[in-house]
């Protein structure tokens, strides 16, 4: 086998001006990413979260406090509630206080800062959007290689290592959970609330989950499941790497055989993953099929990502043409079938929860469908599933090349839409996102592409001494 | 090259015989190739050379083939596209109309027409009629089946399935002209060329397998045609009974006689004194209510006579049993919470969470205005609250007008925390202020 390897030309020349090109690029997207990353911060604590009473009195989903209050307030100045309308809560908060002063509950003005979002809770919403669509990149990519090595796939050897570089990228992608779980071992409670004390003394149900929901066992999930996917990420790559070099067939077998076993750790923490960092957010609720939505989704984003990546490669020169229109019709077809996929999976959420109508399930659903996000319900319903499926549904434009890299960045953008309204509408009345979003996900992605690209710089981009490496350069479609 | 020429002789002498005969009884010219790439390359060739109505026989699809042989993309996929629109449309509108239209039934308060519930029946109605257009449209694209074909009778021609390659110029090409396609293939590299008669066997499917799908096609009516019958036609008969073992078993009912004993009843009475397994309730007060009079001859289970309760005025009627007046058990908070919850499970819905009478299933009830609707008594009203414990007690073991009894849902236990905790929403609309405990009561006044 191993004498079938395939003739890469070297010139050291143009290996060392693209690892100089490289080394720029890593530093460039590091220094971006961080750059905004603080800026989001910054800007988040200064301009803090909504600032004024917009039609709070038209949503059931109001918080109820600020509400009361206003109330409260129109009623001692023989106002109505609607000359409210657009005042900032200070100004509210101002008049409460002179009127009742000493009857106000204990902390109300904290309670009702809390109420309409603060700086902080809207960052660490948005970096947690960020954060989970850039992890669900490599889930993506971690996927594909286990997937090629469970099937013995021949044909995707040449993109294969795109998708281990990915995957090896989820070590160092633990460290940015660490701007979730550290507030949260100091007690905060901005983005997850049933670490609120207060709540967990009166709500009987986030009483009951304690024993799953708290810090403690969270952070120790959360090692168990960067420590699974690094394992693999990192096991999968060195493997393949080393193959680089002997081409010994038995690294091939090796990566066969953890593979399967391999797939079903994946399962296991793809799903609890989902439950913890995004289902969570909404203690109350609960959907047996969240983690597979969840997992759905990050495959479209990862394939996305795979196939602009390879593109990219081309055309700075790194890849040659050993990955041709073949390739990039098989990727173009998992794209469609897994973006697919996803839909299923969304409208089976949906429908179970529609049908039974019980208040309990239908809650999730409901602040969606308000306030402006039954818009952003609407555009991933036609912008996710159904205009991506027309438009990769013809052959045609699976093989082309533009057509793919438009559908690709279409569909990245609504992957981050998708996790963006499983997200936010928990802390926003309002859908729309801010700067500190797109600084957030500017700053997550910087660093991820800086992360990735270093995990790259390390070897080659091709798997140059895989056994079934001539076969994937001739690969054809039938 | 010195095999090739040598073949190359052969097939002169063939080709020879070949042209004297008519051009009718020959459907094209066949030519076997060494080898996949060799096939290849003439398909190229022959393409090149403007024929049309060609084709390739290979033991294994060879990359490239479509193109070498100028094959057009097919068309299926449109008209698999087509036939699943129209299978959406038509699913939608087939649900609209049985749905909302021809049958109108409303499920769990659903618009008779939504689209959600709708969708994954479209949806297999799509699949189910690509998937048929897709496989029918490939054999009808095909030409298939096809009965007969005259390469299946060339000898040579049998060993395509192993490892021979074959290609074939038909005589209906527009451009075909034999000796031409001969000489082409001959250039080609072909290791062997031959006309090809025309098949001798029938090119219409036998008699016999028209009258089977025939017969076949005249059976699978018989079912829609006896449901139609059945639809429209009413009858005497009994009802066909397909698995009889669980209508008609070998066992007397209730009610049935039997010879078997003297007094011809099928179901024994029990013995005399029989109390069954957690029946035996010795604590009149606490199981009843009441304390049971002289006559009171009713067994411990059985409901009190229904009239022998007032009509709610307060008034004890002349007879109306013992009740009890005190607790039977143990008053404490912990039974008070346990009372709390289970009004709020079982008698809330009805008489509201305070016990007014203004429970959900009432205000529904009255905003439907139903005619057989008995508002639910306000529990907090003068002559409940005048009502002895045993009475209330009484009333959830067996109900009142048109209240069910609940004895069969909430044990006694239970039954008594109820009457304990409606007490309690009682003392909640008439207790004076001195009844209220200091701290309790400052927070009521700071209220006021």
């Amino acid at each position: 086998m191993t004498g079938h390897h395939h003739d890469i030309s070297f010139d050291p020349e143009r290996d060392r001006s693209l690892r100089d090109k490289g080394a720029q690029y890593i530093r460039a997207s590091l220094i971006t990413g961080l750059v905004c990353l603080g800026l989001a911060l910054v800007i988040g604590l200064i301009a803090g979260g909504s600032s004024q009473i917009d039609g709070i009195f038209e949503s059931s989903t109001a918080p109820t406090a600020l509400v009361g209050v206003v109330e409260l307030v129109a009623d001692a100045e023989n106002q109505d509630v609607a000359a409210y309308e657009g005042r900032p809560i200070s100004e509210i908060a101002a008049v409460a206080e002179k009127e009742f002063g000493e009857e106000l509950p204990p902390q109300w003005e904290e309670f009702l800062h809390r109420s309409t979002g603060s700086g902080w809770q809207r960052f660490q919403a948005s970096y947690l959007v960020a954060f989970t669509f850039v992890v669900s990149l490599s889930l993506g990519g971690l996927f594909f290689v286990l997937i090629q090595h469970v099937t013995r796939a021949g044909w995707s050897v040449v993109v294969r290592r795109i998708a281990e570089i990915m995957a090896a990228t989820l070590a160092p992608l633990a460290l940015l959970s660490l701007p979730i779980i550290i507030p949260l071992l100091l007690g905060g409670h901005a983005l997850f609330e049933w670490n609120n004390p207060q709540l967990i003394e009166t709500d009987e149900l986030i009483r009951h989950k304690r024993p799953y929901l708290n810090p403690g066992f969270f952070t120790i999930r959360s090692i168990i499941y960067f420590g699974v996917w690094a394992f693999l990420g990192s096991f999968l790559l060195t493997r393949s790497r080393a193959q680089d070099k002997t081409g010994d067939v038995q690294l091939t077998h090796s990566m066969q055989s953890i593979a399967p076993v391999g797939l079903l750790a994946f399962a296991l923490t793809v799903n609890f993953f989902a439950f913890d960092y995004l289902m969570s957010l909404a203690p109350h609720w609960f959907s047996a099929i969240y983690g597979v939505y969840y997992f759905s989704g990050g495959v479209v984003g990862g394939l996305a990502m795979m196939i602009l990546a390879c593109l990219w490669l081309q055309r700075e020169g790194v890849l040659g043409d050993e990955v041709t229109t073949e390739h990039y019709h098989d990727l173009g077809k998992l794209l469609f079938g897994f973006n697919f996929f996803w839909g299923y999976i969304a409208f089976s959420q949906y429908l179970l929860i529609w049908y039974a109508n019980i208040p309990e399930e239908t809650g999730w659903f409901l602040i969606r469908q308000e306030n402006g996000w039954t818009a952003v319900s609407l555009l991933l319903l036609f912008g996710h599933l159904l205009i991506p499926f027309l438009g990769l549904i013809s052959r045609q434009s699976r093989r082309n090349p533009k057509s793919l890299i438009f559908w690709s960045c279409w569909l990245l953008v609504m992957h981050w839409v998708d996790l963006y309204w499983n997200v936010l509408p928990q802390f926003s009345v309002s859908p729309w996102p801010g700067l500190v979003d797109l600084l957030a996900l500017v700053g997550v992605c910087g660093v991820y592409v800086a992360l990735v690209l270093r995990t790259a710089s390390q070897g080659a981009w091709l798997p140059i001494r895989d056994p079934r490496l001539n076969e994937s350069l001739a690969f054809h479609n039938v | 090259m010195t095999p090739l020429s040598a073949t190359l002789l052969e097939p002169e002498t063939t080709q020879q015989d070949v042209a004297d005969e008519p051009s009718g009884s020959v459907c094209g010219v066949l030519a076997e190739f060494s080898g996949p790439k060799e096939l290849l390359r003439a398909a190229e060739m022959v393409r090149d050379a403007g024929y049309t109505k060609t084709d390739a026989f290979s033991p294994f699809p060879i990359h490239g083939m479509d193109d070498a042989l100028g094959i057009k993309s097919t068309i299926l996929p449109v008209i698999v596209l087509v036939v699943g629109l129209t299978g959406c449309a038509g699913g939608l509108l087939m649900q609209w109309w049985m749905n909302a239209v021809d049958y109108p039934f409303l499920i769990s308060g659903k618009p008779l027409f939504s689209l959600p519930a709708n969708i994954p029946v479209t949806f297999e109605i799509i699949v189910l009629t690509s998937a048929f257009t897709a496989f029918l449209g490939m054999l009808g694209l095909n030409g298939l089946p096809k009965p007969a074909n005259p390469l299946f009778e060339q000898e040579r021609f049998r060993g395509v399935t192993d490892n021979k390659f074959f290609m074939y110029v038909a005589a209906d090409d527009p451009k075909y002209d034999g000796q031409e396609v001969v000489e082409l293939f001959h250039r080609a590299g072909a290791t062997w060329v031959d006309d090809v008669p025309n098949s001798t066997s029938p090119s219409r499917l036998p008699g016999a397998i028209k009258m089977a799908l025939l017969v076949l096609f005249a059976i699978a009516l018989v079912p829609p045609l006896m449901i139609y019958r059945a639809r429209h036609t009413t009858s005497e008969a009994p009802r066909f009974d397909f698995f009889p073992d669980m209508d008609a078993q070998r066992y007397r009912s209730a009610q049935q006689s039997s010879d078997l004993f003297a007094d011809g009843r099928a179901m024994r009475p029990q013995v005399a004194g029989t109390i069954a397994v957690g029946d035996f309730h010795e604590n009149d007060a606490f199981f009843l209510g009441y304390i049971p009079g002289e006559d009171d001859e009713a067994p411990a289970d059985e409901p009190a006579p229904a009239d022998a309760a007032a009509p709610a005025a307060g008034a004890p009627a002349a007879n109306e049993p013992d009740y009890v007046t005190e607790f039977p058990v143990e008053v404490t908070e912990s039974l008070m919470q346990r009372g709390q919850l289970k009004f709020n499970i079982y008698c809330a819905p009805c008489h509201g969470l305070a016990g007014q009478g203004d429970g959900l299933v009432s205000l529904r009830a009255i905003e439907l205005q139903q005619p057989t609707w008995v508002p639910p008594t306000n529990l907090t009203s003068p002559p409940v609250v005048a009502q002895p414990v045993g009475k209330i007690y009484d009333t959830i073991t067996n109900g009142r007008r048109k209240m069910s009894g609940y004895a069969a849902q909430i044990p006694p236990e239970d039954r008594w925390a109820i009457v304990l905790y409606v007490r309690a929403l009682q003392k909640s609309q008439h207790a004076s202020l001195e009844e209220i405990p200091e701290d309790k009561a400052a927070v009521l006044k700071n209220q006021k």
